[in-house]
């Protein structure tokens, strides 16, 4: 029962995989209840353990397969939707981020599948096996599912509360445990009023305080796990020279789905400013934010990147990849101020560019010159940076000239999946087949998509860029030519690539709005998907297919005559016209692609940390050295003073902190013989390999495992008396009584175990204790019948 | 700390390394939410011990059992008194009571909600079919934390022992040895006045007159010695167990030398109550215990039934008669034998002569392997044996009373002529 309400309440772990929670909260909890229950009527009919798993089996996929397919009866109806479901559910979770948006197949029925089984899981172990402690696999395979799964947010509370419940339980379970153990001698005496294994044998008093104690032991354990999991990421892992590749050049990110994002933050939302720019441009207009260069048959990723940690965004020259330097530029600086509301991982430049300076580490590839953070937690909320942004201006003869780029770049950017369907082929050739050159091409297929080609601007579509919504996308007929930027963009993309066109999709802003002078601002609804084409000479290029309904205007360089000379930058861009009330993005702050997962961050910047690291673990070090030294510079300094009347007092006192660094208690209050006949008692063997590991006690002077030890004892002592009590003591051998006094301690160590000579030689008790003070320790009482909690 | 560390049961161990290994493991692909798990499982286990670690109670403990000394089958109270002279512990406090198993369950107690000063008696039955000498306790005493992931053991030390005497009867009154002990009273009697070398002597005692120190032996002796002008007249009885193991058949509680211990205490008993100074001598010769010295007559069992309690067979062949002093005098003698062979006759005859009365229950051995198959006839040897070194014998079989048999035996004795002077006449009936 416990166990059941503890993985539902984990289940919430899930909440951020779907914008309808309920959906699959609701289901499980029935489901769960129904677990619970048939768990509970087979032990009440007192069934064998497996007829009772067999039977709850049977409850949860019963449930699961009524509340996924909303018929109680199998027949061929409700098995064909409860497939598909399951089907559509997969194929959500393969394409979309979590939340899944409302408009794909739901995820709930992988959801309802696997709390059930989850629940059944932990009944199984809590109430059939009795084994509640292992519950917590279950509880931990929910809790960090989401953050496998693409680190999909987990709400604050849900840790917390899980660990308390869990810990209820493992609370209740061992009270039941303990009540069941025997009598409850923890009231005033009475006429027992025997239930056993009811709570009631203790009284409320016991049941009070056994609760406190649980609750003073579990509720800092969960403050100190949230404390902790808080702390560590600061450390890092470069701090402590985990990770592989710094020094070596460069890393690779892995960067998964990446345009699922850009149609859900244009589908809903409102109009939300992002990104302010003041700039001496007349007309700024796109910023890029990422570029996918990796067309795989499911969708546009942006693949790989390669990130030299000499790469970063501070402040060098960068250099204008492919682009020749004959092609006339203007170069402007850009100051960018990102809102609060804009955490990207990715920070948005102008293309080309040759100067970024931005605050932290953000790393680029020299490749595709898009920017990446490469620390923990940073994104360009609330970011000021700068950037020197160059217009190029292209000329279309120049452009038309230019050889076919296939071999220029990496073959990243031409590979196409051979499962590609012939059909974009064809479309592909049977576009550009009038164009003689590449660039012609490339031409002839923007004004194909935004003009001749019949196309469509709607965010009303299936989203994607996989081949089959491509073909969907390039196909006449209901529903086909109907797309907004992804399709166009990676359509484009795709069918330049056919053509031999080294291609990408850059993911960005389309152009900012005007707030005065030369201070503009980028709203979330200006964000776009545009192809970048590669010509040598040239460089990357920017193409716009899509319709003028959302992007007024196209690039100038596309539209010249090619025998004409190129006139004026670009006037026609206009202001955004990406008010259509189609298009609404979201409203908290899109997030772009995904957050890459770095397998090492800068080293730059963790060597202080190391250094603090390190200086603090000496000073820790030296700390936990400083009792040996003071307990070797006494020793030293007493075997060194000069010898005379009071060497006997000084060997006594050496005997007596080796006592006590052994963990012992010197006998006081007693004459020096009578200590030493205790003493005699603790001696060890005079080697150290037949070691007595217990005290033997009150062997006294018939301890014979010793003698010569006992004797040297016997010697000390007469000195020791001697120079106390007599008028003219005996002047002593100074040389044998200090091989006395070590002998003595050597039988000494030898008489306790190893840990303890251990602590003896590390950590020595006496060097906390003034070398006069006498050891004022009350003498126990030995009672036999007390028992004592000496920990 | 360091203890409670190493308390930490199978389910805290498990926590820890798995909290510690995740926690790294978490550190390295930097997951928070794994790291957070993992700090948790840790953590959990680390506070538990040092919260059961900072405990500092002081329990005390006073056993007592009523009565200490208790016949089998009887109960006795066993009575509990805790105080905690320390401070509270953390935690619950889980007592258990170590046993024989012959005494019944182990009594387990919990202790929750206790404060300083706290101060609890509880007590418990023990019961025990079976004679012995049993320790009561050590108390084992665990503590736990409130989830179960560390547990403590600790022991007190004292034990308290119960001594469970061998099941006994009340015999019926027969005639003993006749005139020879009087009337069985003990009573002083005046010395007869002869030579000097006839006084007995005792040690030298405050109070004594200095006139009756007897020098001869002080100077012997090294101290002043007293003469003894009165010697207290007592009657004395010896009862004999033959716990030789071939003698007897049988296991554990079904076997005959249970039979014949039983027997045994009940006729100690019973002599004892008799005014009778008893003492008991087995094959391996006079128990140290039981040595006739002056005692009341109520505490004079009591070392007789102790040592009934524990004793066992011996495998030895012969009786020992080394107990049997020259020309010394046994009083009434009543053995209780076993499968008895010819070449024990020596032995018995020495013990009869020295008797001033030889009374022998043979115990049927053999019957009490088969009780269903009852022959009168099975102890014949043996009677023909003991009787015949002139003892007067009565059949102890497993289904017989010991009353009635010693009723009989009683009734034997009683008879003119009886005794050594009938040999070898033929046994008929569980008396001869």
């Amino acid at each position: 029962m416990g166990a059941a309400v503890v993985t539902w309440f984990t289940l919430c772990a899930w909440l951020g995989f779907t914008v309808n929670p309920s959906r699959y909260l609701v289901p499980t909890l029935l489901i769960g209840m129904a677990i619970v229950g048939t768990g509970a009527v087979g032990r009440q009919l007192r069934a064998s353990r497996g007829l009772i798993v067999f039977a709850q089996i049977g409850v949860t996929l019963g449930g699961i397969f009524v509340a996924v397919s909303g018929s109680i009866l199998p027949d061929g109806e409700a098995m064909e939707s409860f497939a598909d479901a399951y089907a559509g559910a997969i194929d959500s979770a393969r394409n979309y981020r979590s939340p899944i948006p409302r408009e794909a197949p739901s995820v709930h029925p992988l959801l309802i599948a696997g709390g059930a089984v989850s629940l059944l899981y932990a009944d199984l172990l809590a109430s059939t096996l009795r084994r509640v402690s292992l519950v917590a696999v279950p509880l931990l395979v929910i809790y960090l599912l989401p953050a496998l799964m693409n680190g999909t947010p987990l709400p604050w509370w849900v840790f917390p509360g899980s660990a308390a419940l869990f810990l209820v339980l493992l609370y209740v379970n061992e009270f039941g445990l303990v009540s069941r153990w025997g009598r409850s001698i923890s009231q005033v005496p009475r006429p027992q009023s025997r239930r056993p294994g009811t709570l009631s044998s203790f009284d409320s008093a016991a049941i009070a305080q056994h609760r406190q104690h649980a609750v003073s032991i579990g509720a800092p354990a969960i403050a100190l796990a949230l404390l902790l999991a808080v702390m560590v990421p600061s450390w890092e892992l470069s701090g402590w020279g985990f990770g592989t590749g710094s020094g070596r050049g460069g890393q690779e990110i892995t960067i998964q789905s990446p345009m699922t994002d850009l149609r859900r933050d244009l589908t809903r939302g409102e109009d939300r400013t992002l990104l302010t720019l003041q700039t001496n441009d007349p007309q700024p207009d796109y910023l890029r934010i990422a570029v996918l260069n990796r067309f795989s048959s499911n969708a546009w990723t942006s693949g790989n990147r390669n990130f030299p940690n000499d790469q970063t965004a501070g402040g060098q020259q960068l250099n204008l990849v492919g682009t020749s330097p004959e092609v006339p530029r203007e170069t402007y600086n850009y100051d960018l101020t990102a809102t609060s509301t804009f955490a990207s991982t990715w920070l948005p430049t102008p293309f080309p560019v040759t100067e970024v300076n931005a605050a932290g580490v953000w790393k680029y590839d020299r490749d595709t010159m898009d920017f990446l953070a490469a620390e923990e937690d940073l994104t360009t909320a609330d970011l000021s940076y700068t950037a020197v942004g160059v217009d190029l201006a292209h000329d279309a003869e120049t452009l038309a000239d230019a050889a076919p780029g296939g071999g220029a770049v990496p073959s990243i950017f031409t590979r196409l999946p051979d499962s590609l369907p012939d059909v974009v082929r064809d479309l592909s050739d049977e576009v550009t087949r009038s164009a003689p050159s590449q660039f012609e091409k490339a031409v002839a297929l923007q004004e194909w998509f935004r003009e001749t080609g019949g196309f469509e601007y709607s965010l009303e579509t299936s989203a994607g860029s996989g081949t089959d919504e491509l073909v969907a996308f390039l196909t006449e007929g209901n529903g086909g030519r109907i797309g907004y930027c992804e399709q166009f963009a990676s359509a484009m993309a795709v069918m330049a690539r056919a053509q031999g066109i080294p291609a990408r999709v850059a993911v960005g802003f389309l152009r900012p709005e005007r707030l005065s002078g030369n201070t503009w601002e980028y709203s979330s609804w200006d964000l776009h998907a545009w192809p970048e084409l590669y010509f040598p000479g040239a460089g990357w290029v920017r193409f716009e297919p899509t319709p003028s309904a959302r992007a007024e205007g196209v690039p100038d360089y596309t539209t010249q005559e090619l025998a004409e000379p190129e006139p004026d930058p670009s006037t026609s861009a206009g202001p955004s016209a990406s008010t259509s009330a189609s298009s609404a993005p979201r409203a908290d702050g899109p997030t772009l692609p995904d957050e890459p997962t770095f397998d090492s961050s800068a080293e730059d910047s963790s060597w202080p940390l190391v250094l603090a690291v390190a200086g603090v673990s000496l000073l820790l070090l030296a700390l936990l050295l400083i009792p040996r030294a003071v307990r070797t510079v006494r020793r030293r300094r007493r075997w060194q003073s000069p010898p005379g009347d009071h060497w006997p007092e000084l060997g006594w006192a050496e005997l007596r902190d080796t006592v006590l660094d052994l963990g012992r208690r010197w006998p006081t209050g007693l004459s020096p013989r009578e200590a030493s006949n205790r003493l005699a008692g603790w001696f060890g063997p005079a080697r150290p390999h037949q070691s007595q590991r217990e005290n033997r006690g009150w062997a006294g002077r018939q301890n014979n495992i010793n003698p010569d030890a006992v004797a040297a004892l016997d010697r000390i002592v007469v000195a020791v008396e001697e120079s106390r009590y007599a008028a003219t003591p005996q002047v002593v051998d100074h040389t044998a009584f200090r091989a006395d006094v070590e002998r003595c301690v050597e039988a000494l160590r030898n008489g306790v175990s190893a840990s303890a000579q251990r602590r003896a030689t590390w950590w020595p008790v006496s060097a906390f204790r003034r070398t006069r003070t006498v050891v004022a320790t009350p003498t126990t009482s030995e009672n036999e019948e007390v028992l004592e909690s000496s920990l | 700390m360091r203890e409670s560390l190493r308390g930490l049961t199978t389910r805290g161990r498990v926590f820890l390394g798995v909290g510690v290994v995740c926690f790294f493991g978490g550190l390295v692909v930097s997951e928070t939410t794994l790291v957070r798990a993992a700090a948790f499982a840790m953590v959990l286990p680390l506070l538990a011990a040092a919260f059961v670690g900072r405990n500092r109670y002081r329990l005390a403990l006073v056993r007592t059992v009523t009565p200490q000394l208790v016949t089998a089958g009887q109960p006795a109270q066993v009575t509990l008194s805790l105080t905690n002279e320390g401070k509270a512990p953390s935690g619950m406090l889980l007592l258990e009571e170590q046993l024989p198993y012959v005494l019944g369950t182990r009594p387990r107690f919990a202790l929750g909600g206790v404060h300083q000063g706290w101060q609890r008696q509880v007590s418990y039955p023990v019961r025990s079919e079976v004679r012995g000498r049993f320790d009561i306790g050590p108390m084992t005493v665990r503590l736990t934390d409130p989830f179960g992931l560390v547990e403590l053991g600790r022991a007190f030390r004292a034990t308290v022992p119960l001594t469970v005497t061998p099941r006994t009867v009340a015999l019926p009154s027969i005639p003993l040895g006749g005139s020879a002990t009087g009337s069985g009273d003990n009573r002083p009697r005046a010395f007869a006045v002869g030579s000097a070398e006839d006084v007995t002597v005792r040690e030298y005692r405050r109070g004594d007159d200095l006139r009756r120190v007897h020098w001869r032996s002080s100077a012997r002796v090294g101290e002043l010695m007293v003469r003894r002008e009165e010697q207290p007249w007592q009657s004395r009885a010896t009862v004999f167990l033959d716990n030789r193991s071939h003698v007897h058949q049988g296991l554990g509680l079904a076997s005959s030398f249970e039979g014949a211990v039983s027997a045994a205490a009940s006729i100690a008993l019973y002599l004892s109550q008799r005014g009778f100074m008893v003492r008991l001598v087995t094959a391996t010769g006079e128990q140290e215990a039981t040595a006739w010295h002056m005692r009341d007559a109520n505490t004079n069992s009591r070392p007789i039934l102790e040592s009934l309690a524990v004793v066992t067979t011996v495998s030895r062949e012969a009786i020992d008669s080394g107990w049997l002093t020259e020309g010394g005098h046994s009083g009434v003698t009543v053995g209780v034998f076993g499968a008895i062979e010819s070449r024990d006759g020596a032995a018995l005859r020495r013990m009869a002569q020295n008797a001033s009365a030889a009374l022998a229950l043979v115990v049927d051995a053999h019957g009490w392997q088969t009780p269903d198959r009852q022959d009168p006839d099975r102890c014949a040897p043996q009677l023909q044996i003991a009787g015949g070194q002139g003892w007067r014998c009565g059949v102890l079989g497993p289904a017989d009373r010991l009353e009635s048999v010693w009723q009989d035996l009683g009734r034997r004795l009683q008879r003119p002529g009886g005794g050594a002077s009938t040999k070898g006449a033929t046994t008929n009936g569980a008396v001869w």
